[in-house]
């Protein structure tokens, strides 16, 4: 008895979708010889042509560049050092400002204003007309995952979550855009760490309301295409998350 | 002067490895953007790290290491669990027509993290199951379970899909 006759259509099967391109000789061997391996064989190869090329995506335009700027960045000169040190002294000149405008008052409904957190989530919605489009259902493990590390819990369902992927945030900084089935139809929340939002606020824009409080680690967004399901989601959120843990 | 030269070596790894970089990132994350920062995040880490890097003339794999530290940032409260039972049912599936490719780029965009990793690690980095156990700290047999799943489970999608569209043709 050869080698190769100790290998089973198992093995062998298990070994070609296992590492498609590396087949010991024993391997090789058996599929010379056994006619249904072959075939799964020719199948599999066909297969691994069809996953490169789906795999391949394309590039973005000047990725090179930028990622070869970045690392030049790394080497700051002292004038560099100067200039980011202005550049902090103004941040925090404008977010002071900002601050200014948007502190707290002493009623506790969201304010409707038309500038800061609510505009931008109405924007960020506006910008990413795909994700309203999403329909994966993803495990609520992952939701609340999620929410733990932002500093909240979920302590009742709040509905279907059909989307959920990090997103740059307003100031830059790394949140979560998330879209929900709710009770009500189709909202979307993000959830956004900042210390920009100090109590409840309401923006309308393009048939859109917005509503954003603070919560977790910084701030929660929940948009929706009417102003109930928005503020009866959110009243949800309220009652069905714990924000600070 | 050798700041000068290491820097110039580094940005030609950057070059060359670019490409796989961001098409592993954006496979894990499946999203243009975070993709791209991912990758730049990984790029500088690695640039700070790069005297520590004994093996220059193959840097791929510690490469796609920090790039998948960096995506775990993002992740690292979750927990994945990990099936690493043996395969079965290894039979030949129906033979099937030629699927569009944004059905497959679907069904891979869905294959659990655990199988995919190792999925994106053979197929875009063209590692040996060896290699990625090495890069994913575990067992060869481990990987080579994880990568058979994923290939049925893209299989049986794609066999179940393509039976789908002749049912509703």
């Amino acid at each position: 008895m050869t080698q190769h006759e100790n290998m089973t259509c198992l093995d062998f099967r298990r070994a070609k979708l296992a590492d498609p391109y590396r087949l010991s000789d024993v391997a090789r061997e058996h599929g010379k010889d056994c006619g249904g391996c072959q075939h799964f064989a020719q199948r599999v190869d066909r297969e691994e042509e069809q996953y490169a090329r789906a795999l391949a995506v394309p590039l973005p335009e000047g990725l090179n560049d930028r990622l070869v700027l970045a690392v030049r960045g790394q080497r700051r000169t002292a004038w560099q050092a100067w200039a980011m040190a202005a550049s902090f002294v103004a941040a925090v000149g404008i977010g002071f400002s900002a601050w200014q405008i948007t502190r707290p008052t002493l009623s506790g409904a969201p304010q409707l204003v038309s500038y800061g957190a609510p505009m931008a989530a109405i924007h960020h919605v506006l910008d990413e007309p795909e994700a309203l489009r999403a329909s994966e259902e993803i495990p609520v493990e992952e939701f609340q995952a999620v929410l733990a590390g932002f500093g909240a819990r979920m302590m009742a369902p709040v509905g279907k979550v059909v989307l959920l992927k990090p997103c740059p945030g307003p100031e830059g900084q790394k949140g979560w855009h998330i879209v929900i089935d709710g009770p009500q139809g189709r909202v979307t929340l993000l959830l956004f760490p900042s210390d920009q939002v100090r109590k409840p606020m309401m923006a309308r824009m393009n048939g859109m309301e917005a509503i954003t409080e603070p919560g977790g680690r910084g701030y929660y967004a929940v948009v929706a295409t009417n102003a109930n399901a928005a503020e009866y989601f959110t009243r949800m959120l309220r009652d069905n998350i714990r924000w600070q843990i | 002067m050798i700041l000068a030269f290491k820097q110039r070596h580094f940005e030609r790894v950057v070059r060359a490895y670019s490409a796989d970089m961001y098409r592993f990132a954006y496979w894990l994350c499946r999203d243009r953007f975070v993709a791209e920062d991912l990758v730049q995040e990984a790029c500088v880490r690695a640039w700070s790290a790069w005297d520590k890097l004994r093996d220059k003339d193959n840097p791929k794999p510690w490469l796609l290491t920090i790039l998948r530290n960096e995506h775990a940032r993002i992740y690292e409260r979750k927990q994945f669990d990990y099936a690493d039972e043996p395969p079965e049912e290894l039979e030949i599936a129906a033979e099937h027509s030629p699927i569009e490719l944004h059905d497959l780029e679907d069904t891979i965009g869905r294959l659990p993290l655990s199988l995919r990793e190792p999925f994106l690690l053979q197929v875009l980095g063209g590692f040996a199951c060896s290699e990625i156990a090495q890069m994913l700290d575990t067992t060869e047999g481990a990987v080579m379970v994880r990568l058979t799943r994923a290939r049925q489970a893209l299989r049986a999608e794609l066999g179940a899909t393509t039976g789908r569209k002749v049912k509703s043709s």
